[in-house]
């Protein structure tokens, strides 16, 4: 059904500066980390024990770690797993929360028990269920995919819940109904694409919350191995260096802030910019 | 009226208001002049969009920032010019000499304070001097003055438990309390039942009588201004179209829209003639029962019945008109037919298909439905042709089929074909209220039940809808239940009007015997509530 994509409404996105800057800050990011390999001559695991703790300097540009590895191209290749693990959590969560999220606001007798559930999701420190989990599966990438996104459920599906059942009310949902319309057809024209903007808005922060999560993981060692470049990873090994090589941990940290910077200012201008009361007021 | 030399409360003088560039008119005002006495009621009218809510919002300096800027021209309060003095001078002067009251009382005040407080909170603020006993006091004393029953007991409720007309009246004692020049009352009754309107407005007149003060009301209603207006201001497009004592512009008015706009408004005594010979019985609901379950307190719970024992018949080609204040039960007994609520008990049948639970995919194509408010029934995100179309592709037409009898449905409503590419943001509210009835056609109902489907709309439009969906009756031989609180309305359309009360039924009958010669008390209430009949208020003029 293309024509439930097209809200005209939507077409006139206007993007304020503070959002544009977000999306190039995002975009270079992007780039740089799928370009890593072709724009540093190091590899990201190339140990040069020759060079070890240097400071920055005009052959290593951001300096290099305990066993020589150079930094900014790790932090470059940390960004691949990074983004995707965020890329990936963001989307994931979106379209498993958004399909429980309308369940359980459509469904009567299917609201009590997805809300138990998430309830008790919620209960579960987020930490913990992750660490857990990613032992429990032996890590990789899927293992820190699934433990990063079930503890980010919740906000997802009661913000969608919640969502359902304003948009439940509305006469053109009734409208529909009386026209023969029937559940998932009715979820799919009506509620969704009116769901949709805040939905977008809440995927970049779970996005970016997950990129977060990825780092803590990693820095507590049940994230990806720890020869990979991972921003975490990268940190809690700067960390037995710090005094010496602060840059091996400011680096990767400042990468990490930058991106979940970037993600949530782009977040913001798009709530901002499909904002309802903007719209009527043209 | 009396021409004394008596500075005015409120002087407007070439007014006017810049829409930012790229709006559909320059100016939301443009060169209005405006004068309030001490104890006259202005009444401004005009449709929506024609700048009466933005000048009082001028006045009291509310504007958006957007307009803000663009204000020219002079409005003085009592000789002193509001647009030329500083920020926190005109709050002071406006906080205390002006006071205003809006449409919807329930979110006009703070919800999780008692309006007790709400109300001492002004004093506080304007009169820091009181002690807390002489606040307390005055707080009563201005709950009484609004005529209200147990003004301690009022003063400790918090506004979810207070009626619609309580609420109104706590903000009128609010507003009046500081004893301001200027009280600007902006649609304050629209929200409100006919029998409760009547007893504000009446409320309202007194005050302004008895107290002397300047009254700014605005009003979309005709018939309200009938009632009240010493003078009026009729407004167009943000320009004055024409202004004179309310005899003269209601009596012998000059202008065509100002004749258009008293036109509109359908009398009471305009009964349609009797009815023409109805067919066969198309609805017959037997015992109709509806009950809610309401949580008193944390483990009672009361049942309360919305509708409790309905039996109503409705003839092919008949229009039926349930009539009724908020919550009497006309809209659940509307939405039982359509479906879309389940009833309690009883029985719904439609032709001769008999079947307890209505609203099977069967019976919701026979009945279709156009709702109350313009802005919500259509969806946002789709252009009004997928709207059109959906219920009929859901059974079995082809998109082409269906986008054909779409664009002559469109042309039926009195809309361009071509249009059904736009999106619902792009019409007007009487518009949308067309494309509804055409998406409600588009199934071939043999029932169209309107719920409140005009209340939003202007009355000129509000007329125009009307005759359409009475042409369109005619047109497909279809039976119209027609819900809705303004018996003007019901008068003008009906062949049948059911008065409910309660959840029940408390009158019915044809238009002429309902209206003409009513049996029950209530109705003769409803009835004698209705604005624009110049009666109730003649003694109040004659003690002053």
């Amino acid at each position: 059904m293309s024509d439930i994509a097209s809200p005209a409404p939507m077409r006139r996105l206007q993007l304020d500066p503070v959002t544009i800057f977000g999306l190039a800050v995002l975009a270079v990011l992007v780039a740089t980390a799928v370009l890593a390999p072709w724009i540093s001559p190091y590899g990201p695991t190339d140990i040069n024990p020759a060079a070890r703790l240097q400071p920055p300097s005009g052959e290593h540009w951001l300096g290099t770690d305990r066993i020589g590895r150079d930094v900014l191209t790790r932090a470059l290749h940390g960004g691949r797993i990074s983004l995707t693990v965020g890329f990936l959590v963001g989307i994931a969560v979106l379209c498993v929360g958004v399909v429980l999220g309308l369940l359980a606001g459509s469904v009567r007798w299917l609201d009590g028990l997805i809300m138990r559930v998430i309830d008790g999701i919620m209960a579960m420190p987020a930490v913990l269920v992750g660490v857990a989990m990613v032992v429990m599966w032996g890590g990789g990438l899927w293992a820190l995919l699934i433990a990063i996104g079930i503890p980010s459920l919740p906000d997802t599906v009661r913000l969608t819940r919640s969502l359902a059942l304003s948009i439940r009310t509305e006469p053109y949902v009734e409208a529909a109904r009386m026209g023969g319309t029937r559940l998932p057809m009715l979820l799919w024209r009506h509620f969704i694409p009116n769901a949709l903007a805040p939905l977008i808005v809440i995927g970049t922060y779970v996005g970016a919350n997950a990129i977060v999560a990825e780092s803590l993981l990693s820095f507590l060692g049940v994230g990806m191995p720890p020869e990979m470049p991972s921003w975490g990873n990268m940190i809690a090994e700067g960390r037995l260096a710090f005094q010496i090589a602060p840059w091996g941990v400011f680096v990767p940290a400042l990468f990490l802030t930058a991106t979940v910077l970037a993600v949530n200012l782009v977040g913001d201008g798009l709530r901002d910019s499909t904002d309802p009361l903007r719209l009527k007021s043209d | 009226m009396n021409q004394t030399k008596e500075p005015a409360v409120l002087d407007i003088a070439g007014l006017q208001i810049d829409l930012p560039i790229g709006a559909d008119r320059p100016h939301a005002v443009a060169n209005l002049d405006l004068r309030i006495r001490r104890g006259e009621m202005v009444c401004l009218v005009g449709e929506s969009g024609s700048g009466k809510s933005l000048t009082a919002m001028a006045t009291m300096g509310l504007l958006p920032r957007v307009l803000q800027r663009g204000v020219r021209g002079t409005i003085s309060l009592a000789g002193r010019d509001l647009l030329k003095v500083t920020p926190q001078q005109r709050r002071q002067i406006v906080g205390r000499e002006v006071s205003m009251i809006f449409q919807e009382p329930m979110t006009a005040l703070h919800p999780v304070v008692n309006v007790g407080a709400q109300i001492e909170e002004v004093l506080k603020i304007h009169r820091p001097k009181l002690g807390a006993g002489e606040r307390r006091e005055q707080v009563l004393a201005a709950l009484q003055a609004v005529q209200l029953p147990s003004p301690e007991q009022i003063s400790r409720a918090y506004p979810h438990e207070l009626s619609g007309g309580q609420r109104q009246r706590v903000m009128i004692a609010m507003a009046l309390i500081l004893d301001p020049m200027l009280l600007i009352a902006d649609e304050p009754t629209t929200a409100l039942d006919v029998t409760t309107q009547a007893e504000i407005l009446r409320l309202i007149k007194d005050l302004q009588v008895r107290r002397g003060t300047g009254v700014l009301f605005i009003t979309h209603d005709i018939g309200v201004v009938r009632d009240i207006a010493d003078h009026v201001v009729v407004m167009q497009h943000g320009q004055v179209v024409e202004q004179g004592s309310a005899e003269a512009v209601l009596g012998n008015p000059r202008q065509d829209y100002t004749r258009a706009l008293i036109n509109a408004i359908p009398e009471l005594g305009s009964v349609r003639p009797e009815p023409k010979d109805l067919g066969p019985v198309l609805v017959r609901m037997t015992d109709l029962r509806k009950s809610f379950t309401r949580r008193k307190g944390l483990f009672r719970q009361e049942r309360f019945d919305a509708v409790g024992g309905v039996d109503l018949t409705l003839r092919r080609g008949e229009v039926l008109s349930v009539v009724g204040e908020s919550g009497s039960g006309k809209s659940t007994l509307a939405r039982c037919l359509a479906g879309l609520t389940v009833p309690s008990g009883g029985q719904i049948v439609v032709g001769s298909d008999v079947s307890q639970a209505a609203g099977s995919r069967r019976q919701r194509q026979r009945v279709q439905m156009v709702f109350q408010d313009p802005n919500r029934s259509l969806n946002p995100r789709r252009k009004v042709g997928e709207s059109i179309i959906e219920g009929p592709m859901n059974f079995g037409a082809s998109r082409k089929e269906a986008t054909a009898r779409a664009a002559e449905l469109m042309e039926l409503v009195g809309l361009r074909p071509d249009s059904l590419d736009r999106f619902p943001y792009q019409f007007s509210g009487g518009q949308r209220q067309r494309i509804c009835i055409a998406r409600a056609l588009a199934l071939q109902p043999e029932v169209l039940i309107a719920d409140e489907a005009v209340s939003a709309l202007d009355a000129t439009v509000q007329q125009q809808v009307v005759r359409l969906l009475d042409d369109i009756r005619r047109r497909l031989d279809l039976s119209i239940l027609f819900i809705t609180h303004d018996l003007r309305v019901a008068a003008q359309i009906s062949d049948t009007i059911v008065v409910m009360q309660r959840g029940r039924i408390a009158e019915s009958g044809s238009v002429a015997a309902v209206l003409g010669s009513p049996q029950s008390d209530y109705t003769k209430r409803l009835l004698a509530a209705v604005p624009g009949q110049k009666h109730s208020f003649t003694e109040i003029e004659a003690n002053d």
